[in-house]
């Protein structure tokens, strides 16, 4: 029986269990985020999204995904 | 870069007898008057926002209604559940409108210039011309939703440093607005009154004053109404005093019929700009009759010459 291990990360300022070893863009397919309107900020820095997929995640990092909402 | 085949557009320039005149008569009205900020070039002087419509299908009518070429949006946190829903970007016509991200609900420089940053690499993405232009709010009081001007100037100054076009939301305070624009923002954004109050201009001399330091050096340095403002009135007022631009959300998208109003503000903006353009009559405080003061059939009274007094 095998079972993903798993690291916990903040995402979007709360703690929460993710598969380790993933990469940016792991994370984002694995949060069904499939459309282009988002950015990532790793420990608060961008991320640009051709650099997704080759950075990985480590435990305790902290991770904001943001899109676009209606605004003034 | 938009619309160019938009009939309500004028594309031959003045009338022969006034080169360089921006208004297009035979047209009906229809004025190329462009508006210039930074790198960005807008054919509607009327920029909306996305927030606070009923539904997503609404505010995209609003934005045909008005015929805007820019709107803004802000930045947050992705859903991480549900992000399979309506995407606000599904309604809004990104051949022909560019995005502007603003940094709403920030209260810091360095929380505005994060959010900034994460905007334009949103847009990047989306390929959006807005991806390096930015519409700074930095809030310094949750009740009146009025300006930090300490860190508006800070974020001001960071994020020019870092060669976004900075759209900055300030108050109407004349030195304020100097800063900003001396610090090098691509334009500087007077609230008319606090956002989403619908008060108005609550102090138009201010505004008057704003536009007269803020274009003595360069009078097409784009100052923009950006707050408070509730009616096609109010519309109309920001544009005879000279401003470049309005930005509306809350006056169209919380009113009764929001697409109708969306109509009217966009008309207002053209009758305001209209009529700054074609230059107002002085202020007298006695008549003047349009009529011919000669051939009247009874004998005319004589009057005193009286001195015509212009409103400035």
């Amino acid at each position: 029986m095998t079972q993903t291990q798993q690291i916990e990360v903040r995402l979007n300022g709360d703690i929460q269990a993710i598969p380790s070893a993933l990469t940016i863009a792991g994370l984002l397919r694995d949060r069904g985020i499939l459309h282009p309107a988002v950015a990532v900020e790793l420990n608060g820095v961008i991320i640009p999204a051709a650099l997704r997929e080759e950075t990985t995640i480590s435990p305790g990092d902290a991770i904001e995904i943001v899109t676009l909402a209606g605004g003034g | 870069m938009h619309g160019n085949g938009d009939p309500r557009i004028a594309h031959d320039v003045g009338s022969g007898d006034e080169p360089g005149k921006s208004i297009d008569y035979a047209a009906g009205g229809a004025m190329v008057d462009p508006l210039r900020i930074g790198s960005h070039t807008l054919e509607s002087r009327l920029i909306l926002g996305t927030g606070r419509y009923r539904s997503f299908s609404e505010m995209q009518r609003c934005h045909e209604a008005a015929g805007v070429d820019c709107v803004t949006v802000a930045v947050r946190r992705e859903k991480l559940h549900d992000s399979q829903g309506n995407n606000i970007l599904d309604f809004i016509n990104r051949e022909r409108i560019t995005l502007l991200p603003n940094t709403a609900g920030c209260y810091d420089a360095a929380t505005a210039v994060r959010v900034a940053r994460m905007g334009r690499e949103i847009l990047r993405g989306l390929d959006n011309p807005g991806a390096n232009w930015v519409k700074l709010e930095v809030i310094g009081d949750s009740r009146t939703l009025l300006p930090d001007p300490v860190e508006t100037l800070e974020a001001t100054r960071q994020l020019v440093a870092d060669e976004f076009e900075v759209l900055v939301y300030t108050n109407d305070d004349p030195v304020m607005a100097s800063r900003l624009r001396d610090a090098g923002a691509a334009a500087v954004m007077p609230g008319g009154s606090p956002i989403g109050s619908g008060q108005g201009i609550a102090n138009p001399l201010n505004l008057q004053i704003i536009l007269e330091q803020l274009k003595a050096s360069d009078e097409d340095f784009p100052v923009i109404v950006d707050a408070g403002l509730g009616t096609p009135g109010d519309v109309v007022r920001a544009f005879e005093l000279g401003a470049d631009g309005v930005l509306l959300n809350t006056a169209v998208a919380r009113c009764d019929d929001p697409p109708l109003m969306a109509r009217a503000m966009a008309a207002a903006a053209f009758a305001g700009r209209a009529g700054f353009h074609a230059g107002r009559i002085g202020i007298s405080r006695y008549g003047s009759a349009s009529s011919p003061e000669y051939g009247v059939i009874a004998e005319s009274r004589p009057k005193p010459e009286i001195p015509h007094v212009r409103p400035d």
